[in-house]
């Protein structure tokens, strides 16, 4: 089992692979860009399908595996990936959701008939979409804060490109606004590598070395602990959290631009923010599951509060366009974030739970596809994935699920969790009723749908 | 078997006297033949490049330090490192004097001897045969840049040769109250010199300003900047991405290493130079209207990143500056290929730039790898010199670390105005009878992209080759600093 977990570097490689012949391919055929792209893609999923696989035997086993990137006397770095048993599950969470946004990409493009013009159409696209892709694949495995930082900024990158070349102005601003939290985020990762490099007994950087190491400064054995690590690696989660919420801004933004906008020119537009908000927000969970020890060198009563003006301000927003648009479909990518908050929260009050957290990355993910994308006829093998999914975590999970975590909590956090948790809840079920009753043909057919193919025969 | 038969060859020597015999092989060939001038300054080149190349492969068999020595001309760590950088700058600057019109077996000849003595600057083993080297090398630019100006820019030229001359002064005066000092004429070598806890503490600020006068990083740029966009091609990058960067080269061999004590009382000095040149060229870069003005001086922000790697006076900052400045060589010889191949085309006004993206797709692409690499971003090799620069300073100052990550910040607001106005509107491409580049600019702009992404994604290549010198030299710092304190 150990040899798939060794080959697990080739996942990240197929969409390189892509990158790499997108941008050397000029404009040759029409479909032969987005096909590269679906293939790698769909490769990448397999693989870390397999992957993932292969760990839920009983006793998997670990694996580290990493090359010297430079390597001047004191100063050494190292670049490799780890396959543990989150990393596995981010991995084939980052493989699917990329998978499927292909497609739906891909069938947008089949729709765009007699258009000579189209970002779909270039290869341009589809080579920072591979780029994405690929920074975000192995973001996941990264195996230490050095190679995370470089994948982190090749993701922004890659970000930046992918929506700042949107053909309406919203997407555009939303891109260098975007940016700009992302160099901050980045750089803050800088100095928090850095800054650990200095503190780390032998300038080490990965991951485990860190955990041991804070684990046993919380317990006291090295001495105190700084605050300014944890200072740091709040301000890179913030701002990333911050690009993740712009892009879904731009999510809701360009529903509301779409009557003046034919839609079948910024097709492209809402499902590459839903990929943004998913990836950056992914970026966020993966950063801090393996940072946590850092983290809880801040104290519950400054972590607690910023945490609730987050859930907040995630909150307040899909609630400011009036009923009519709270159950929007758009809305869902705040709703996802929303989740991932709670379970950041739930995940640092816990002290090592984090399989709770799973649960809620995965069942929100589905909850996504479902609202966005996969309408009508994939409703019914969605709704029965998303049940299976559930279950199964459920299972998996065990005992020491969410309520596990909870019921050791204080009385008064378990108020403050849960009072967060309802609102949440209640907006979510609302907006999957909604959809059953548009998929079972109650309401009309979807508008998005429709304006598309309008667009297309004009 | 080549190889050990070229190794015994006297290859300091010949690095030397190849340009200088060819650029006498040309002085007597007729400039009615021009193709036989210019087949000479390839071969000339390529025998160079070869010649470099084998003191590469020598250096990983045996990275001791010294790598080769005799009583005049010597080669170490790090001088191999800038070396390669000049190889490939007379690369890149040959292949752009083939638009350059008038008197080329001149300017061939001119082109050539500046090539001899940069590199015996970087050879030389004293600190006066550096300093006559320079002197040498300032003047064929200055005749370079006379006779070959796409405009009249004598006053400039004349400008940039007495700030020049001014800082040859200090470093000659420095020198010799050194000698003086020591009361031994050795005309300054390389390595410590023992009793320098002795001299006073003026001589190192004469030659460390000596040295940032003489190769421009203060305070003159206005005027470098008009010159590069007035001279011919070859000569403004030759000047920008080789001789400028030798000074920082200069700074190490005979400043710091010279009076290492010295340096490390006065590190705060040479930091505050460093943060001063930071905040300069970033603010100027943030204001300023024209494309070219806000690179170059993006360039020179970036530049003094550099600096500040040097005045940690630690291994990492050590290897970070010269990293940065080996980078920002190659970077900024890009930038001016990229410069001129604009200006030949439209304008240089940013807003008038908009929409470039439609008329030009393969220079805006170039134009936001450019832009990339100047906010350092990794895969560019100035995110590598950022790194280890930064790590070293956080050592001694880390306050300075978290306000020199604030002025990257700004510098990416900037430079993020300015690629979005001319990447976006992103429109379709208008068929029109301009051509995006030709292959003779294309090619020694691809050849710089190359070099910046290898070193940026494996560093190894360079930071191997000076890793022993700057060990060496980290060790020397503290026996001086142990004899200072006893």
């Amino acid at each position: 089992m150990i040899e798939v977990a060794k080959l697990a570097w080739v996942i990240p490689l197929f969409p390189l692979v892509s990158f790499l012949v997108l941008i050397s391919i000029g404009q040759s055929s029409r479909f032969l860009p987005a096909l590269f792209g679906l293939c790698s893609s769909a490769f990448a999923f397999c693989g870390a399908l397999i992957v993932y696989l292969t760990r839920l035997v009983p006793d998997a086993l670990d694996y580290y595996f990493a090359i010297h990137w430079m390597d001047t006397g004191r100063f050494s770095l190292k670049l490799g990936f780890e396959i543990t048993e989150q990393n596995a599950l981010l991995l084939v969470i980052v493989a699917g959701v990329q998978f499927f946004l292909q497609c739906a990409l891909y069938r947008h493009m089949r729709l765009l008939v007699g258009i000579t013009h189209h970002r779909l159409l270039s290869p341009s696209f589809w080579a920072s979409l591979a780029l994405l892709q690929f920074a975000t694949l192995w973001l996941m495995i990264a195996d230490n804060l050095f190679s995370l930082l470089l994948f982190w900024e090749f993701a922004a990158i890659s970000a930046f490109l992918l929506l700042g070349g949107t053909v309406s102005g919203g997407g555009r601003q939303t891109a260098v606004k975007a940016f700009y939290a992302d160099r901050i985020s980045g750089l803050s990762l800088l100095l928090l590598v850095i800054s650990l490099w200095w503190r780390m007994p032998q300038h080490v950087l990965d991951f485990n070395a860190i955990h041991t190491v804070f684990e046993a400064r919380t317990a006291g054995v090295f001495g105190a602990i700084s605050v300014a690590p944890a200072c740091l690696l709040l301000v890179a989660i913030g701002a990333k959290l911050w690009s993740a919420r712009l892009y879904s801004i731009q999510l809701y933004q360009q529903r509301r631009e779409n009557a003046l906008v034919p839609v079948s020119r910024t097709a492209e537009v809402a499902p590459i923010s839903v990929l943004l908000v998913c990836f950056s927000s992914l970026a966020v969970v993966s950063l801090t599951l393996r940072m946590r020890d850092v983290l809880s060198a801040l104290p519950l009563g400054i972590l607690l509060p910023l945490l609730g003006i987050a859930l907040l301000l995630m909150f307040l927003q899909p609630m400011s366009g009036g009923s009519r648009l709270l159950l929007h479909p758009y809305r869902s990518g705040f709703l996802y974030m929303y989740y991932l908050l709670l379970g950041l929260a739930a995940s640092l009050l816990g002290a090592k739970g984090y399989l709770d957290w799973h649960l809620l990355v995965t069942v929100s993910l589905l909850l996504l596809w479902q609202l966005t994308w996969l309408r009508r006829r994939l409703l019914f093998a969605t709704s029965l994935l998303l049940a299976l999914g559930s279950s199964f975590i459920f299972l998996y999970a065990g005992s020491e699920g969410l309520w596990g975590e909870i019921g050791v909590l204080p009385h008064w956090q378990l108020l403050v969790i849960s009072s967060f948790l309802l609102p949440g809840l209640l907006t979510t079920l609302l907006a999957v009723g909604k959809v059953v009753i548009k998929a079972t043909g109650v309401g009309k057919s979807s508008a998005g749908t429709r304006s598309v193919k309008k667009g297309s025969r004009a | 078997m080549i190889l050990h038969i070229l190794y015994q060859l006297p290859l300091l020597q010949l690095l030397l006297f190849v340009p200088l015999g060819t650029a006498l092989l040309i002085a007597i060939i007729p400039s009615t033949r021009l193709r036989i001038v210019q087949a000479l300054a390839i071969v000339s080149l390529i025998a160079t490049s070869t010649i470099v190349f084998v003191l590469y492969t020598d250096l990983d068999k045996q990275p001791l330090y010294p790598l080769r020595q005799d009583s005049w001309l010597g080669l170490d760590g790090l001088s191999l490192p800038f070396i390669l950088l000049g190889c490939v700058i007379f690369a890149v600057a040959l292949l752009s004097t083939i638009h350059s019109g008038k008197r080329q077996k001149f300017f061939y000849m001119w082109l050539l001897l500046l090539q001899a003595s940069t590199m015996s600057m970087l050879l030389a083993q004293y600190a006066l045969i550096f300093l006559f080297a320079a002197e040498l090398a300032a003047l064929s630019f200055y005749r370079l840049q006379l006779n070959w100006s796409v405009l009249e820019q004598r006053q400039n030229a004349n400008q940039l040769l007495r700030t020049g001359m001014i800082g040859s002064v200090l470093l000659l005066l420095g020198f010799v109250l050194t000698e003086l000092e020591r009361a031994a004429i050795q005309l300054v070598p390389t390595g410590m010199i023992w009793l320098e806890a002795a001299l006073p503490s003026i001589i190192f600020f004469l030659v460390a300003t000596g040295f940032l006068l003489k190769f421009c990083f203060m305070p003159i740029q206005r005027v470098v900047f008009a010159l590069y966009r007035s001279t011919a091609l070859p000569v403004a990058i030759l000047h920008a991405g080789f001789f400028a960067k030798i000074g920082l080269y200069g700074l190490v061999r005979f400043g710091i290493e010279v009076y290492p004590a010295h340096a490390y009382q006065n590190k705060l000095w040479l930091m505050f130079a460093g943060m001063v040149v930071l905040l300069y060229g970033t603010l100027r870069a943030c204001f300023e209207q024209d494309i070219r003005s806000m690179l170059l001086y993006g360039v020179l922000g970036q530049s003094g990143l550099s600096l500040l790697g040097l005045s940690a006076m630690n291994q990492s900052g050590w290897q970070g500056g010269l990293f940065l400045a080996l980078a920002h060589g190659l970077l900024v010889v890009f930038v001016l290929l990229l410069l001129d191949a604009l200006s030949r085309r439209t304008t240089e006004d940013l807003y008038s730039l908009r929409g470039l993206s439609a008329r030009f797709p393969y220079l805006t692409a170039m134009l936001f790898f450019c832009g990339l690499s100047i906010l350092s971003l990794p895969g560019f090799a100035s995110f590598v010199g950022v790194l280890l620069s930064l790590t070293g300073l956080y050592a001694v100052y880390p306050v300075a670390v978290f306000a020199i990550a604030i002025t990257i910040l700004v510098s990416s607001a900037y430079m993020l105005r300015s690629l979005l106005t001319v990447i976006y509107p992103e429109t379709r491409r208008i068929q029109s009878s301009e051509v995006d580049v030709s292959f003779a600019e294309a090619l020694p702009m691809m050849l710089l992209l190359a070099f910046l992404l290898l070193l940026g994604l494996y560093p190894s290549i360079l930071s191997n080759i000076s890793q022993q010198a700057i060990v060496e030299a980290m060790i020397r710092l503290k026996e001086a600093l142990a004899v200072l304190s006893s």
